[in-house]
């Protein structure tokens, strides 16, 4: 007589939980792959036997998919659910893992649609960048879930994810920008765009959140939603284009003692192209369409000449924060509703350009 | 339209019509229910459109239901309503669960349920009452109050909406509170303010004034499952008409248990068991039981009172409602009776003992090794000495006993009366009696005529023998009795369309031809002739020669004239008090007239009466043999001789052989009555033991107060295999059976000179239409009267009786023998009694303050020389004077007062059988076959493991046997020890009986046993202490009168041989060596771990649930037993493997269940707990907090186990502290586990305790049933993930209850049931699971109070 095992179970009060075995579940790791890489360590044991480590790891995989249900909703399970009895601290530690993303793959989904149709192309990706296929589900998953909760919540984004999912803020902040851009329909996919990390694009959107949305206290509160009103006062700044000679002068009187002179050179020769294609981005930004190539006009229009002429990041920055402060000291710019604006879209841009330019090296 | 709008109105009261129970209900005592319903969350959607759902709440108490409003569109909505309030009958309360049901509504189609949440009330009626009411009619009159045993005040809280097809689907918040009004009628039919405990021992921070007895109480019913309704109904709302019955059985018995604790004037029940057995179609049987015992909180229970202030509650309870002691009184003729007389009466067993001519001697050591002859047994003292009789292992006891009606007068012959005479008689030899050499056979005479007088009687002055008849007829049996002459007389039963053959499982078809002979006693014509070859039916003849019951006698005699009429009276009180269960759905008891005011009395007669011994038996037991089709009479014509009877061996004789349990109360009286008789001047009532008129002097409880057990007999166990009848069962037949099967277990004890059987269950597993029941406990004397700091006292039973004991049986026994043994038992008589001397002193002793470690505990209670089976006694390695058994084996955890010489550890033997698969009655023929060799394996496999560990004790054996359509496994688990008195096993040798081939293997295989004989002995600390034997040896000489006794025992003492003639025999070898458990763990099956040294359990880690499930390959070459071994051993390892991040750990009260749910299916369920152990720290100031609160809890009754562990040890231990048993691997051990200063959560545990907690208050007793069903197996990942979610989701909802109780801790925490029912292809799977135990809130010695 012989037996073959139909099930073997093992369920304990306390949920137990594995931080290793979480892990690989998380990745997305099969039981079975879970066994072979966790096989070396745990049969040091005296007395085991890969069929014990299997079913120890089986036990902790249908553990974890019994409460992956509730993981899509940390924020209840956090502090009252009843189905499994885990310590608070550890609980947390679950969602914060299981809402753990890799960068490729939210790089990715950027600015993406999160329908049915994109999650298929996860494939691609899983073969691109080498992320298991569940674990890329999972993180798509999550973001949608993120996104669908949180899109037409009013209140500061952040919050909103805190409260909900019982996330880190970093976490948090990292899902803001893939609500914000995805709702935004920030156009991130654009081959141009494709060197920048998803930090790169997270800096700049969190920079976009912070400045040009409806931030103030009030019912109207959401980092989600332009502040429209603003964005129509960038129109205004087209003043400066026809100061542009006294702008430039202001400018290089700045930045001269800082750069070099070829960069310095190149500054003084093609200002009028440059500060040209700052205020063309900021001036059409009140159309959504303008707003969603934010980056693509950026890369495009601002980065790629300076690029060409070799400007060091150093080099942006010096030029960007003299170019916003040269134009603040111009009678243009006298009102103080536009000076604001101007700050305000100034900031922006220059954190996202800084952020977004890369140095030869870095960009590889 | 119209009516959905309502339904979303306000609230609405919807009165169903009233129950019947409303209308008969004779006083009701109305309790209000206040329910509020305060909010859900987490809801399901249920509203796929708008992803919402519209909840609304129906509250359900008894008939009516409350509904709130809807709360649109949430998924947490707020009710925030008033309270519903319901008036509820007190009986309700106790029987009906309050159903909260969460439902989505709907406009356009019928609103659909979300879940439900089933609150048991029964917790909150503890605190609701005042003290003072729930003090128990009976003791009124004493000044004893009632204790506050706690409990919960209100019941609120956040409960998981619990869903049959979907699990749990959010949590609904609500709080239930109750208000009682007093009740201060006696007839009442509720039992609050009894209080329930599963926990198998005097709960933590009580005391046990009084241990009453056994109570138990059985309830059969249709199964929703099974009706026709359910093939036009869903699946869920089957799942639910189940769920709610289970729940209301689950109230219903323990109210009626609680009944009858109350009439036997206890405030509680202890090692309370609730089982379900599925019977398919015919029908869910809940059996509950457990022990009635009065507690008093360890304040109340001041030094100060003296039991004298109490009455011997269960003997007064005569008058009491529902106590069958009053139907007696009914009875014309006995009605002569007082209830002060009755209380006087000591039961006397109308029951004939048959003692095989040639007794097999020397006094059993372990009483599970009934007899030699075994033809398996090899020649000279071979392990196989101890062979399990057949159909029960572990009677101690060779006798067949007989019941004889008790004598009643009436010289006409009534042949319906015989039929009951039959049942009597059916009662048959024992299967194992059967299997024996036929010249063992006793001859088997009775005397007929008063019998049949009897009968006559009855038949014509009885109201009720008139109606026997129409039910018999309406069973559709009839049997008739051939009379060939007064003398002799034929029995012959034609049996009904049921057709069972003798050899069909059913007990009740077999018969024999009584032969009445010459009558050998000398007594009076009756009983002697009855009792020819019966001891105790002698004792029972002797009785009136009492000198403290002439008064009875004296009516008694006048009114009937016989000269026996004493035990009559005698045998029909303890009768009534056993059986006193008020089944309302008896209909006999209503046609009776003379019953009338005492309704409840007549049924629970009924279900008593399966035992044909009593008086009033006969006529009952027309009625039930006739009312349950199940125990019809076969046709089978019986041939005069036993022997024949004999020879057939059958199923039904097993059982019903043992069985002989007509004795009820009977058997337990007759040593009470012998008692007596030696005793003096029998003060009164509280000095009378009142154990021995129970019916069942059996406790349900593991652990017994320190000094409560004087001696341990052994294990007695009793197993019978039914056949169901579909449609035709009454509840009686399964009272009958289990009655049947309880006195067979009392018999046994009996035999071994016990007056308590401690440990006591029973269990039950069904195979499509066959049921094995079975009963196990361990025969015991107890001191009734004994110290433990305070007094506590169970009822006061003197320890002398039950030295007296021995006497009286012996004189018994050398009567009934044939007269060549006289000489020899005249002189065991004597030495017996001046043996009983001895005891009483030790016992004496061993009521001083401090009970020390003794070694008393582990001697025999019985003779050696009379002992129904072969034993092996030696003098006991402590004292020298004793004799003590070389194996004991009990199913109690180990006493704490028990000289233990290193650890303990499990043992485990399962062993396999094949079968063919068969239905109905030659299913029961094939099983009942099977059953002995199942247990001869496992009973001679647990020696032999015993052996090899080095171990003399086995505690806490659970031996369970499961049937399946083609195989049968038997598993028995328990915690091996070395008991310091008793001698250490011999080192099992192999041999060969034939030179064959294996020669060089067979050496292999006996080094390699040697080795693990010694490296057990290591591990576990275990030193033989050879030289005291010899020591002692010297020393008995002289202590004269033991002597040729000893001769007789020491015969071949250290002889182990192991016959290996072929592979199944090496098979059998290999399986005895066990792998070892890995460092850092000690496992063990009780609550303690024995001898555990260097250590202590410290905190309670994890309680877990493993399952196991496989399909069985039939294989040729390899035994089952030895592939079921080695997957066990497997899922062991794998547990070890899976808590390795624990050691140092504890692994205690593992219970292993096995089930056959197909024909090639093996499931098996190990639950557990595992615990921390820690270094016994020195004195230093960081433990000093911790030290302080054990201290404390060295008041307790039962110390937390902690203490037990250290305490037990020290005097033991001297020798084996050589051997500090951790040093070996001490360095492997990283760390040590604090104890917890809090806990997270809530603990369950299987334990008593909460180790590293003190508990505060009970709160009450829960028990689930639960359901869950799935039409999508394959979308949820497999049965794997099913089942582990429903585990998951049982543990969550369990929790809750727990937390809603203002508890955070669950102890004695069960699962009973686990029934996974699967259709793979048609990817649906049922699961049924019955989880329980007692909440406690617990504190920890970090918390601040």
């Amino acid at each position: 007589m012989d037996f073959s095992t139909t099930m073997e179970i093992f369920v304990s009060n306390y949920t137990l939980i594995d931080n290793e075995i979480y892990e690989l579940w998380v990745e997305g790791v099969s039981a079975i792959e879970a066994v072979c890489q966790l096989k070396g360590k745990a049969l040091l044991q005296q007395g085991s036997n890969v069929e014990m480590l299997q079913s120890e790891i089986e036990d902790h995989y249908r553990t974890y998919s019994l409460l992956e249900r509730l993981l899509h909703n940390p924020a209840k399970i956090k502090d009252h659910q009843l189905e499994f009895q885990i310590e608070p601290q550890i609980m947390s530690m679950l969602i914060q893992r299981y809402y753990k993303f890799d960068d490729a793959v939210y790089r990715d989904i950027l600015g993406k649609k999160l329908s049915t149709r994109n999650r298929k192309d996860l494939d691609d990706l899983s073969e691109r960048t080498g992320i298991n296929i569940l674990s890329c589900r999972r993180q798509f998953d999550n973001a949608k879930r993120v996104f669908k909760v949180v899109e037409e919540m009013p209140g500061l984004v952040v919050k909103n994810i805190i409260d909900n999912f019982a996330l880190d803020k970093e976490l948090a902040k990292s899902y803001a920008t893939v609500v914000f851009l995805g709702s935004l329909r920030f156009d991130c996919t654009k081959r141009k765009l494709q060197y920048l990390s998803f930090q790169d694009l997270s800096h700049c959107a969190h920079a976009i959140m912070a400045n040009w949305t409806c931030k103030e206290q009030g019912p109207e509160q959401d980092d989600t939603e332009f502040d429209r009103e603003f964005l129509l006062d960038l129109k205004d700044l087209r003043v400066m284009l026809d100061k542009d000679r006294e702008h430039k002068h202001l400018v290089c009187a700045k930045v001269k003692p800082q750069m070099l002179e070829k960069v310095f050179q190149d500054v003084e020769n093609n200002f009028k192209t440059y500060t040209r294609a700052i205020l063309g981005i900021s001036c059409g930004l009140h159309r959504s369409r303008e707003m969603r190539t934010l980056f693509i006009d950026m890369v495009e229009k601002c980065l790629e000449p300076w690029y060409a002429a070799h400007w060091s990041r150093a080099d942006l920055s010096i030029f960007l924060a003299a170019y916003t402060h040269s134009a603040l000291e111009m009678d243009a710019l006298r009102e103080a509703e536009l000076r604001q604006s101007w700050e305000r879209c100034m900031n922006v841009l220059s954190a996202c350009l800084t952020c977004l330019h890369k140095d030869k090296k870095e960009k590889k | 339209m119209t009516v959905r709008e309502t339904r979303s109105g306000r609230p609405g009261v919807r009165c169903e019509p009233l129950a019947k129970t409303e209308l008969r209900k004779r006083s009701s005592m109305p309790g209000k229910v206040k329910v509020k319903i305060i909010a859900g969350r987490n809801l399901p959607v249920m509203d796929r459109s708008a992803d919402t759902t519209d909840a609304y709440v129906e509250i359900k108490m008894a008939n009516i239901t409350h509904k709130t409003d809807v709360c649109r569109k949430s998924l947490n909505p707020q009710w925030q309503e008033e309270w519903h309030r319901f008036e509820v009958d007190d009986t309700e309360l106790q029987d009906e669960p309050l159903q909260i049901r969460l439902m989505d509504y709907d406009v356009y189609s019928a609103n659909d349920a979300i879940g439900k949440v089933y609150i048991d009330l029964n917790p909150l009626l503890h605190n609701s009452i005042d003290s003072a009411d729930i003090i128990p009619p009976s003791s009124t009159s004493s000044k004893v109050r009632a204790p506050m045993l706690g409990g919960a005040a209100t019941y609120g809280g956040w409960f998981p909406v619990y869903d049959t097809m979907h699990g749990i689907r959010g949590e609904v918040q609500v709080i239930v509170k109750i208000e009682l009004f007093s009740d201060t009628n006696k007839f009442r039919d509720s039992s609050h303010g009894i209080k329930f405990f599963c926990t198998a021992g005097v709960p933590s921070g009580l005391h046990a004034l009084f241990i009453h007895g056994f109570v138990e109480e059985l309830i059969l019913t249709e199964d929703p499952e099974y009706e026709w309704l359910d093939k036009i109904r869903t699946p869920r709302a089957t799942n639910e008409a189940r769920q709610t019955l289970f729940f209301k059985l689950s109230g219903e018995v323990k109210r009626r248990v609680g009944l009858k604790a109350l009439e036997m004037g206890a405030n509680a029940v202890i090692g309370y068991r609730l089982r379900f057995d599925l019977e398919g179609e015919s029908g869910i049987v809940a059996r509950g039981i457990g022990t009635a015992v009065t507690l008093v909180s360890q304040l109340d229970a001041s030094p100060g009172t003296t039991l004298d202030d109490f009455e011997p509650v269960p003997v007064l309870l005569g008058p009491l409602k529902g106590c069958s002691s009053c139907s007696c009184l009914l009875r014309p003729s006995s009605s002569a009776l007082s209830m002060s007389t009755l209380s006087l009466i000591k039961p006397q067993p109308p029951h004939l003992l048959i003692i095989p001519p040639t007794p097999t001697g020397s006094a059993g050591v372990s009483p599970t090794s009934p007899m030699n002859p075994h033809p398996v047994a090899p020649g000279s003292g071979s392990p196989y000495r101890r062979q399990p009789s057949y159909g029960e292992a572990i009677s101690a006891i060779d006798l067949v006993s007989l019941h004889l009606p008790a004598p009643q007068n009436r010289p006409k012959a009534n042949p319906r009366s015989l039929k009951g005479l039959a049942r009597s008689l059916r009662i048959a030899l024992s299967k194992r009696f059967s299997k024996r050499s036929v010249t063992e056979l006793p001859k088997f005479e009775v005397a007929y005529p008063e019998r049949f007088d009897r009968r006559h009687r009855r038949s014509s002055s009885d109201p009720f023998s008139a109606s026997p008849v129409p039910r018999l007829l309406r069973g559709g049996l009839t049997s008739v009795l051939e009379e060939s002459s007064p003398q002799s007389v034929r029995l012959r039963s034609v049996q009904s369309e049921s057709c069972l053959s003798p050899q069909s499982s059913d007990t009740s078809s077999i018969e024999f031809i009584l032969l009445p002979s010459e009558s050998a006693s000398s007594v009076d014509s009756l009983a002697s002739s009855a009792s020819s070859a019966s001891e105790l039916a002698l004792a029972d003849a002797l009785r009136p020669t009492d000198p403290s019951l002439p008064s009875l006698h004296s009516p008694t005699a006048a009114a009937r004239g016989a000269p026996h009429r004493p035990s009559v009276v005698r045998s029909m009180s303890s009768n009534s008090v056993a059986t006193s269960t008020p089944p309302p759905r008896n209909s006999v008891t209503g046609s009776c007239p003379s019953r009338l005011p005492f309704p409840s009395a007549a049924p629970g007669a009924n279900t008593g009466s399966d035992s044909a011994d009593n008086s009033f038996m006969d006529d009952e037991q027309h009625r039930l043999g006739q009312s349950n089709g199940s125990n019809t009479l076969s046709p089978s014509r019986i041939p005069n001789n036993m022997q024949r009877r004999s020879s057939d061996s059958d199923l039904s004789i097993t059982p019903k052989g043992n069985s002989f349990g007509s004795t009820s109360g009977g058997g337990s009286g007759n040593n009470m009555r012998q008692f007596h008789r030696h005793s003096l001047p029998r003060p009164i009532l509280n000095q009378e033991s009142s154990i021995d008129l129970l019916e069942y002097p059996f406790l349900t409880l593991n652990k017994y107060p320190c000094g409560f057990i004087a001696r341990f007999g052994g294990m007695v166990c009793a197993r019978s295999v039914k056949l169901l009848e579909r449609n035709t069962e009454e509840p009686e037949s399964r009272d009958l059976w289990w009655h049947e099967l309880r006195m067979e277990v009392r018999s046994h004890a009996r035999a071994l000179a016990c007056n308590v059987v401690l440990g006591y269950r029973e269990e039950s597993t069904i195979n499509d239409d066959v049921c094995i029941l079975s009963a196990s406990g361990t025969a015991a004397v107890v001191n009734m009267q004994h110290r433990d700091g305070h007094r506590i006292s169970c009822r006061k039973f003197k320890s002398n009786k039950s030295s007296k004991k021995e006497p009286s049986e012996n004189s018994n026994v050398s009567e009934e023998n044939d007269e060549g043994k006289e000489d020899k038992s005249s002189k065991i008589l004597i030495e017996n009694v001046s043996k009983s001397r001895r005891l009483k002193t030790n016992i004496t002793d061993g009521h001083s303050n401090q009970i020390p470690p003794h070694c008393t505990l582990c001697h025999v209670p019985y003779s050696l020389v009379n002992s129904p089976m072969p034993v092996n006694a030696i003098r006991c390695a402590v004292c020298k004077k004793g004799k003590v058994p070389d194996v004991l084996l009990t199913t109690v955890e180990p006493p704490e007062e028990a000289m233990i010489t290193g650890r303990g550890c499990l043992v485990q033997v399962q062993v396999c059988r094949s079968k063919k698969d068969a239905k109905g009655e030659h299913n029961a023929k094939e099983i009942s076959d099977s059953l002995p060799f199942l247990e001869y394996d496992m009973y001679s496999a647990i020696i032999n493991k015993l052996r090899v560990k080095g171990m003399n004790s086995v505690f806490n054996l659970r031996v369970s046997v499961t049937v399946g359509d083609r195989l049968i496994v038997g598993i028995a688990t328990g915690t091996a020890l070395f008991l310091t008195p008793m001698p250490a096993p011999p080192i099992p040798k192999l041999i060969a009986s034939k030179t064959n081939n294996s020669r060089l293997s067979l050496t292999e295989v006996q080094k390699r046993l040697q080795d693990a004989c010694r490296n057990n002995r290591e591990i576990y600390g275990v030193v033989p202490n050879q030289e005291k034997d010899a020591n002692s040896g010297s020393e008995s000489e002289e202590s004269d009168e033991d002597l040729p006794a000893l001769e007789l025992a020491s015969g071949n003492k250290d002889a182990c041989i192991i016959e290996v003639d072929d592979g199944e025999d090496m098979n059998a070898v290999n399986l005895l060596i066990e792998s070892t458990v890995p460092k850092g763990f000690e496992v063990v099956n009780t609550e303690t771990i024995p001898g555990l040294a260097g250590y202590e359990v410290v905190s309670s880690l994890q309680m877990f649930t493993q399952v196991w499930r496989a399909r069985v390959n039939p294989c040729q070459n390899s035994s089952y037993s030895a592939s079921l071994n080695k997957h066990i051993r497997r899922l062991q390892q794998s547990l070890y493997f899976k808590l390795r991040k624990m050691v140092p750990c504890g692994l205690l009260r593992l219970r292993f269940k096995v089930e056959l749910p197909d024909a090639d299916e093996i499931q098996i369920t190990i639950l557990g707990m595992a615990i921390g152990l820690g270094k016994i720290a020195q004195p230093l100031k960081g433990s000093t907090k911790s030290k302080t609160s054990r201290k404390e809890e060295t008041d307790m009754i039962f110390k937390l186990d902690e203490e037990v562990a250290t305490i037990a040890t020290p005097p033991t231990s001297k020798e084996s502290k050589k051997q500090p048993f951790y040093l070996g691997y001490t360095n492997l051990l990283k760390n040590s586990h604090e104890p917890p200063t809090g806990r997270y959560g809530v603990d369950i545990t299987p334990l008593n305790f909460v180790p590293g907690a003190k508990i505060e208050e009970y709160l009450g007793n829960l028990n689930f049933f639960f359901i869950r069903e799935s039409n999508s197996i394959r979308e949820i990942g497999g049965y794997c993930n099913f089942v582990h979610g429903f585990i998951n989701e049982l543990l969550a909802i369990v929790r809750a209850h727990i937390t809603a109780l203002g508890g955070n801790a669950m102890v004695s925490y069960y699962m009973n049931e686990f029934t996974l029912l699967s259709a793979a292809h048609k990817n649906q799977g049922q699961c049924l699971i019955q989880v329980g135990g007692d909440a406690v809130r617990v504190s920890y010695s970090g918390d601040n109070f």
